[in-house]
């Protein structure tokens, strides 16, 4: 039996390997020392140094770009940046954790005076498996109060021109005792969206929440890729996806839909959702209609067809469009009953929103309950 | 005991894996392409020609050197490109022992390059610091002031490259408040020169703020180019400590590419004013040479400089603007491609109300119809709009011109004039040429306009002082054309008096030609001298002999109408106003025009539906493919090779055999598959290459590890006028690029996605540092030079963006509404330039001309480019990812041949071999495509055997699929063996 046990283990390991080296995440082919030797012995004997920072954008392509960067400046004048992408909420073991990359740059380090002023100067470069250098970028850090600062510019694809910058701070000495103290550090869990219930795809980790409006949002891992509504009528629920209605098959309580991740090039992975009970199911409050509810705003807000208009104070009002996401401030309204009349701004205060007010506004509304119609 | 079933770890193991792998196919699968970039991956492999013959040898022995002429090309252009424009009492040049407190953050981090394409590592460059050091000496530097800055904290900060807008950008100068007293105290010390750097960043995604009321608290109205509070107090606390006797002069570096706004040149008793646009890896000794005198300044700057940004008329429409019923139907935006709204990108427009009044063609055209009273000009302050005309810059001797003559030969006019150097001082110096056109009668009835001057030719030399050169310039007779959108729907050559002059600059030249014309002076600004014009008269309009192309021989007429909202049926009674000369007042934009999408645009091309796209292919064979009746044959086979053909013209019909052996399917893996590659051929032995970003250097790193190099913004370059240096700038490129060739299978690399051309329409252009200038023609001739450099060197340049790109808002799919007078004058004349000096290759943009896609905009991408220019070469899209509107079927009926992407999110090709109009337009694509490559450095294998191979990366992936599968099956076996086992135990 223990023979059995060792070979699982042996077998699940060599497995492991393969598959990070296939993936580009193998810890042995990251841990490749740069091409070049540090050209001076380092000045600073055996001091360390370790730097930290975080390049963070928002929307669609957090999890392919976000990431935080340890720098290890090391006795022996090697640098090494780690690079962990956070927004893939993955904070298992840094050794085998596929988006942690151990040395995604490295290079050089030594202290100088440059320009008349002591400093740290860096050298880093992706170095790709047959030790060819690119992005190479040498970079100053300067001492204020102990602590150190540069930009590290890093490739998204490696060789290429696409570049970002994370604004990088440090100290000498260790902050973080190694990698997985800075992943515990820098790691981020995924918030789901709001949901009553859910529908889900546990072999392809898929997951279709269902909101209290009627909003469906479909998930694969941690990226949402579609979105529909949901109803719930008479014991059946209907989906759509994209404005289109999809099938949904019944068996007793448990539905299930399917919904496509289109890849391109008809490279395709097909979720098949399943709710094992939508009895527990309460129907959505109100229809979807795409859009989080606007907060409460000002003293008044009135629907004008695709317009909020809503009343600062007494004499002030602001537009906003939701559809573009835009709004202007600087209208002023006098109500009287129920006609209000609003002064729009100059066009240098409207600017581009001039058009939408020209199109969807005017000067005198009738107001009824929560809603103003344009007047004439 | 219950017995444990060991085997269910790797089971599961095994199983998860297998699941992971699967999944990791298609994906991997989509994003190939890039993947095999990213690692460079093998995808070819070369059985060797031993008896190659090498067409592009490098002129390197080694990496060192190459390196060693890169810096000392960079440096030389700035030396020829930076503009010293103000020099008050002949501040400059400055003593060699001058002392100098170096003054802004910018000062220790000053703008080398762009952002997004243009972006190349300058880290090793030399400091302001090191670069003063170098050129007066040591310890000229007061140490303490810049140490103060390299450690304050503040930093300018761009927009972020994807999804970025304009109200990311910061300039972040340091407050004075932060100046301590003993800081100050350092000053005297260091007295001799307040050395300011004021620098600007741009870059790819987001132009600059124009007026964001959310930036207030950021800069002055809102708007990059003012100067900042911070800014402002400094330089007034300068002027104080000037007025103590602390400083002896203040100089001011521009270090911007984008114009800053230079409405404070006279508050602060700034001496002397430098423009250095952005500086490259090494352009900071040159300005500093420049300061001390060891270089004596050359550089004309190529846009108008301005006091009042916002006086452009072009300014008014300069934004992406929503379709006003854009929410009615459904239309969307992105501002960048994986953002939610890339599949449609059809909700924006912008309309170029000015016409051809751009830059200099505005503010000098208005200005001499002020002069002549003419035009309803009104009280037009030229002064209050205007701080430096375009082609200003002073040197450090003095030139003058005498004996200006202009021959008629026919096609053309050699004009010549005498320049003596009549200065104590050696010094480089451009002639430019300008000319006039009449505006006449028949220009105002058929809405031509003309601008008061325009460049037609330049050339620089060196001259010695005391002596006297004699310039002899070719001006093409072609070049004073306009272009007659409504009655001849041609080039046409007006008749009456044509003016040509030699000017300093635009503003000169129109001040010697009012003087030829008698104008009154006291109503011009500036001086001008008629001696130094010449009058040709044409005695009767022109409209046939240019009403054909001179490069093809191909009849030129309207290409645009659906551009011009004036033109353009389905813009329903949506008219625009343009721009007019003769009535600036009346015409002059007040307020962005408004503007609707109708029924008609959305089918002509803003349709994001999978139907309206369909229909428009079928529209497309029918105009432009009708007579093809018969699919090409595909995968002949046959012993042809690309080898055979690098000295084949383009017209030879061997081509159509070569292209043949070719199957569909790897015709269509070329056109879908090209982002930053082209596809390897075993068909054709042709090899797959590799091409990059950008117009400021090579983006890659060569083979030693160091970066291509960083150059100047374009615009020095082109401020240097001096076509065979900006040759060097393009050899020099090439040479990176040869020197980057990695491995005897690698890809070559074969190409590079620049020049930039588009133009400056607005100083706020996000990507103002990857485009020459205001000014087409000049773009186009210094554009011309460079691609003849990369050309030398056997590399591809694809000319960007084509066309009408001129800003980054709404980049994506906005509709561009321009007449075809302007686009043709200034837009397109620019990427002419190029082709007509010799490109092969443009990159096509991701906007719409009105309300078509470019690249599927059959009259740019076939009628201009190939029909009328004679381009013989490919042309690549802009990056395509997700972004549904540029369309296979469209872009290769209309001319575009392959996409800057990985297949899929376009549309489809798939299946139409057997469709004759698009068959041929396949074959047509491809065969463009593999023309390209015969030129350059790839054929270096000679006669070679090429085979594709399969990356590495994915056989260890199928490998790691299969193998884990089977160990999952054997697992499970094994599992349920033993429990059988168990089973029969128990």
């Amino acid at each position: 039996m223990k023979m059995k046990k060792l070979l699982a283990a042996v077998l699940s390991a060599l497995m492991l390997v393969s598959l990070l080296a296939a993936c580009g995440g193998s810890p042995s082919s990251n841990s490749q020392a740069p091409s070049e030797e540090p050209s001076q012995p380092t000045e600073g004997g055996s001091k360390t140094y370790q730097f930290w920072g975080t390049y963070e954008e928002s929307g669609e392509n957090a999890s392919m770009l976000n990431a935080a960067f340890l720098l290890n400046l090391n006795e022996d004048g090697t640098a090494v940046a780690d690079k962990y992408m956070f927004a893939n909420f993955d904070a298992s073991d840094a050794a085998t954790n596929p988006t942690f990359t151990a040395s995604y740059m490295s290079g050089t380090w030594k202290e100088v005076e440059k320009d008349g002023v002591a400093c740290l100067q860096i050298k880093l470069a992706y170095v790709d498996e047959a030790g060819t250098e690119s992005n190479a970028q040498t970079a100053y850090a300067y001492d204020v109060a102990g602590v150190y600062s540069f930009d590290l510019t890093f490739p998204v694809v490696p060789g290429m021109s696409y570049t970002r910058v994370a604004p990088m701070e440090g100290k000498e000495g260790q902050t973080y005792a190694d990698a997985n103290a800075f992943i515990q550090a820098y790691k981020q869990d995924f918030t789901a969206p709001e949901h009553v219930g859910a529908f889900t795809d546990a072999d392809n980790n898929g997951t279709a929440y269902l909101q209290a409006d009627g909003t469906l949002l479909v998930y694969a891992g941690y990226d949402k890729f579609a979105d529909g509504t949901w109803t719930l009528a008479d014991g059946a629920i209907a989906i759509t996806l994209g404005g289109e209605a999809v099938d949904v098959t019944m068996d007793g309580n448990k539905a299930t839909f399917t919904a496509e991740r289109n890849l391109g090039d008809g490279n395709a992975v097909t979720y098949t959702f399943v709710c094992e009970d939508i009895s527990a199911l309460s129907a959505p409050e109100a229809p979807a209609n795409g859009g989080e509810e606007p907060a409460e705003e000002g003293i008044a807000s009135y629907e004008a067809g695709g317009l909020v208009l809503v009343l600062l104070d007494d004499t002030n009002m602001k537009v906003k469009y939701p559809e573009y996401g835009m709004e202007r401030d600087g209208f002023t309204y006098v109500l009287d009953g129920d006609t209000l009349t609003v002064t729009a701004p100059g066009e240098d205060v409207l600017g581009a929103f001039g058009q939408i007010w020209t199109a969807m506004g005017g000067e005198t509304w009738t107001i009824d309950g929560s809603t103003a119609t344009k007047a004439g | 005991m219950k017995k444990r079933n060991f085997w269910k770890i790797p089971m599961a193991v095994f199983a998860v894996f297998t699941a992971i792998c699967v999944a990791a196919i298609p994906i991997t699968n989509y994003f190939a392409p890039m993947i095999n970039v990213a690692l460079n991956a093998e995808t070819q492999r070369i059985i060797p020609d031993p008896d190659a013959q090498i067409f592009y040898w490098t002129r390197y022995d080694s990496e060192e050197e190459l390196v060693a002429n890169d810096w000392n090309v960079c440096r030389q252009v700035m030396a020829e490109g930076a503009s010293v424009l103000l020099n008050r009492d002949n501040t400059l040049p400055l003593a060699a022992d001058t002392r100098f407190s170096c003054f802004s953050q910018s000062s220790v981090d000053p703008v080398k390059v762009g952002t997004g394409s243009a972006f190349v590592s300058t880290g090793e460059g030399a400091s302001l610091y090191s670069a003063l050091e170098d050129s007066f000496q040591p310890g000229c530097v007061n140490t303490d002031l810049w140490k103060f800055y390299v450690t304050s904290g503040y930093k300018r900060e761009n927009a972020a490259l994807s999804g970025g807008d304009p109200s990311q950008y910061r300039i972040n100068e340091v407050p004075w408040e932060k100046y301590t007293d003993a800081l100050k105290s350092t000053f005297a010390d260091y007295g001799d020169a307040a050395l300011v750097t004021l620098s600007r960043s741009s870059g790819e995604g987001a132009d600059l703020p124009s007026g964001l009321e959310a930036l207030e608290p950021y800069m002055t109205g809102g708007d990059y180019l003012r100067l900042c509070k911070e800014e402002m107090e400094l330089l007034q606390n300068l002027k104080d400590l000037k007025d103590q006797g602390v400083f002896k002069k203040i100089i001011v570096l521009l270090n911007s590419s984008s114009t800053l706004q230079l409405d404070f040149i006279d508050e602060y008793d700034i001496d002397a004013v430098v423009w250095t646009g952005n500086l490259g890896i090494n352009g900071l000794p040159a300005v500093t040479d420049i300061l001390v005198g060891k270089v004596n300044p050359s550089g004309r700057i190529v846009d108008t400089f301005l006091k009042d940004n916002h006086s452009s008329p072009a300014m008014v429409n300069y934004d992406a603007f929503p379709y006003t019923n854009a929410a009615q139907l459904d239309l969307a935006f992105a501002q960048n491609n994986t953002a939610p709204g890339i599949e449609k990108c059809n909700m924006n427009y912008v309309v170029y109300q000015e016409g051809i009044y751009v830059g200099y063609r505005y503010y000098e055209t208005r200005y001499e119809d002020y002069v002549l009273g003419q035009g309803s000009a009104g009280e037009y302050d030229y002064n209050a709009d205007v701080a430096f005309p375009f082609g200003s810059g002073l040197s450090y001797t003095t030139f003058e011109y005498s004996n200006f003559t202009v021959e008629d030969q026919g096609e053309a006019f050699q004009v010549g004039v005498d320049v003596a150097n009549t200065g104590s001082m050696d010094g480089k110096h451009t002639v430019q040429i300008y000319f006039q056109s009449p505006y006449t009668d028949y220009d105002r009835e058929n809405g031509i306009e003309k601008a008061a001057v325009e460049l037609c030719g330049f050339d620089k030399k060196e001259i010695k002082a005391g002596e006297t050169e004699h310039f002899d310039i070719r001006v093409l007779k072609e070049d004073l054309t306009s272009y007659d959108a409504n009655a001849a729907k041609t080039y046409i050559l007006d008749a009456g008096d044509y003016y040509f002059t030699v000017g300093t600059d635009a503003h000169n030249a129109v001040n010697n030609i009012l003087m030829a014309k008698g104008a009154d002076a006291s109503r011009m600004i500036g001086t001008g001298d008629a001696a130094l014009t010449a009058k040709w008269n044409n005695p009767a309009l022109d409209t046939t002999t240019y009403a054909v192309s001179s490069a093809t021989g191909k009849p030129i007429t309207n290409l645009f109408d659906n551009a011009d909202l004036n033109k353009y049926e389905g813009a329903e009674d949506q008219q625009v106003v343009y721009l007019t000369r003769s009535n600036w007042t009346g015409t002059f934009p007040q307020a962005a025009v408004s503007l609707r999408a109708t029924d008609a645009m959305w089918d002509d091309g803003l349709t994001h539906e999978d139907a309206g796209r369909d229909a428009l292919v079928e529209q497309y064979k029918q105009l432009y493919w009708s007579d093809v009746s018969q699919a090409l044959a595909a995968g002949t086979g046959g012993s042809l090779n690309a080898i055979d053909f690098v000295d084949k013209g383009y017209d030879d019909p061997a081509w159509d055999e070569l292209i043949g052996q070719l199957s569909y399917e790897d015709m269509l893996n070329l056109i879908y598959n090209g982002s930053y590659q082209t596809q390897v051929l075993p068909a054709i032995n042709l090899p797959a290459t590799q091409e990059f970003d950008g117009p400021t250097g090579f983006t890659k790193s060569i083979v030693g590890g160091a970066n291509g190099m960083a150059f100047t913004s374009e615009d020095v370059m082109a401020a240097t006028y001096n076509r065979e240096l900006i040759q060097e700038v393009g050899k020099c490129m090439g040479e990176d690029m040869l020197h980057a060739q990695s491995g005897d299978n690698a890809a070559a690399v074969a190409g590079i996605y620049a020049p930039g051309v588009n133009i400056h329409r607005s100083p706020y252009l996000g990507r103002h540092n990857e485009y020459y200038s205001e000014d087409g023609w000049l773009s186009g001739e210094i554009a011309a030079a460079q691609v003849q450099g990369l050309h030398d060197r056997g590399m591809l340049a694809f000319v960007k963006h084509f066309a009408l790109n001129d800003q980054e808002q709404g980049r994506y799919g906005i509709s561009v509404w321009a007449n075809e007078q302007s686009i043709r004058e200034l837009y397109l004349e620019s990427f002419e330039g190029a082709i007509r000096g010799g490109a092969s290759n443009v990159m096509s943009s991701f906007n719409r001309i009105g309300v078509v896609w470019s690249g599927a905009h059959h009259g740019l991408m076939t009628g201009i480019l190939r029909n009328e220019w004679g381009m013989e070469g490919s042309a690549i899209t802009d990056m395509a990812i997700n972004a549904k509107w540029m369309d296979y079927r469209l872009g290769v009926l209309a001319g575009q041949d392959y996409w800057c992407g990985q297949k899929g999110g376009m549309g489809t090709l798939d299946g139409t071999d057997n469709d004759p109009a698009i068959a041929a337009a396949v074959h047509n694509a491809a065969k463009n495509v593999v023309f390209s490559i015969t030129r350059t450095n790839a054929m270096n294998m000679g006669n070679a055997t090429v085979v594709s191979v399969t990356p590495l990366w994915r056989i260890a992936l199928y490998a790691a699929t299969g193998v884990c599968a089977l160990l999952a099956v054997g697992s499970a076996f094994i599992v349920v063996r033993t429990k059988k086992k168990q089973k029969q135990e128990k």
